[in-house]
C-alpha cells in the first residue's frame, strides 16, 4: 500500500531554508504559476498497461478503502480526478 | 461524466470521483488544510454540483493523485486487475464514451474467439470550450479564483 507520504520539502527563501509538508505545498493557497505548476506532470504519470500502485481512499462518512479494492468491484472503472474548484 | 456512469452501470463499469486539492481555491472554497474540510467540499461537490458517482478523498497530502501525474480534472478508466487502459490529462465525457464502448467491444471480441494482442496508440481529443460557462462556474469559488486565472492567463 503507498499511503500518504510525510516527506517533507525544503523551500528555499534566498539564504533561509523553511521546511513545509507535502501536504502544505500541494494544497496551494494561490492559483499562480510558482504554486501549481510544479504539480502538472502527466507526463510522468504511470505507463498505460502496467498494474499501478495502491492507495488509501475515504468516501464521505470516513470509511477507509483503497483503489485497488474499488477497481476490483466492476469490469473496467472509470475514475475520475478533480475538486469543486 | 454523471450520465456515463449511469449508462454504462449495467454492463459492469464502475465510476468514481476522486476529490484532489482545489485546483483554484477561492474565498468560498479555500485551499485544504484538513480531512474534515475536504469531506466539507466534496459533499458540496455532491449537493451542489451535482456529482452523484460515489466520491472518495485522497490523503491531504494527494499521494494519490500526485502518483498519477495531478492534473486538475483529469480521468483514467482501469480494468479489474488495475492495470490504466484510457488515461486522459483532460476530463472530456466524449472521449471517455468513445474509449469505454472501444473497450467493451473488446471484450466481446475475445468472447468471441477473437485471438487480440494490445498496443499503444496516442490521440489528440477535443473538446469543447466554453469560456463564459468556465468563469461563471469559477466565480462560485469566489472572486479571489477569478483574479488569479485572469492573471496567470492574461485575460481581461
Amino acid at each position: 500500500m503507498h499511503g500518504s507520504e510525510d516527506v517533507e520539502i525544503i523551500n528555499v527563501h534566498g539564504r533561509m531554508k523553511t521546511p513545509k509538508k507535502m501536504s502544505d505545498l500541494y494544497n496551494y493557497d494561490e492559483f499562480v504559476p510558482e504554486k501549481f505548476e510544479r504539480w502538472m506532470r502527466f507526463d510522468k504519470s504511470p505507463a498505460l498497461g502496467l498494474k499501478v500502485n495502491n492507495f488509501n481512499l475515504w468516501d464521505l462518512e470516513g470509511i477507509q478503502t483503497n483503489l485497488v479494492e474499488i477497481l476490483d468491484q466492476s469490469q473496467f472503472t472509470v475514475v475520475e480526478f478533480g475538486s469543486f474548484t | 461524466m454523471n450520465k456515463i456512469a449511469d449508462d454504462f452501470s449495467s454492463k459492469n463499469i464502475g465510476s468514481i470521483f476522486v476529490y484532489t486539492n482545489e485546483a483554484h481555491p477561492g474565498e468560498n472554497y479555500p485551499h485544504l488544510t484538513s480531512m474534515q474540510q475536504k469531506t466539507t467540499h466534496a459533499k458540496a461537490l455532491r449537493d451542489v454540483l451535482g456529482v452523484n458517482r460515489p466520491i472518495l478523498l485522497d490523503a491531504l497530502d494527494g499521494a494519490c493523485h500526485r502518483y498519477f501525474g495531478s492534473m486538475p480534472n483529469m480521468t483514467w478508466i482501469f480494468n479489474r486487475a488495475g492495470i490504466p487502459v484510457y488515461k486522459s490529462d483532460w476530463t472530456d465525457a466524449n472521449s471517455v464514451r468513445n474509449s469505454l464502448e472501444y473497450l467493451l467491444n473488446v471484450v466481446q471480441r475475445r468472447k468471441a474467439g477473437v485471438r487480440l494482442a494490445p498496443f499503444s496508440v496516442e490521440r489528440l481529443d477535443y473538446r469543447e470550450s466554453d469560456r463564459a460557462a468556465f468563469y461563471k462556474r469559477l466565480a462560485e469559488n469566489g472572486p479571489k479564483a477569478v483574479d488569479e486565472f485572469r492573471k496567470v492567463f492574461g485575460e481581461n
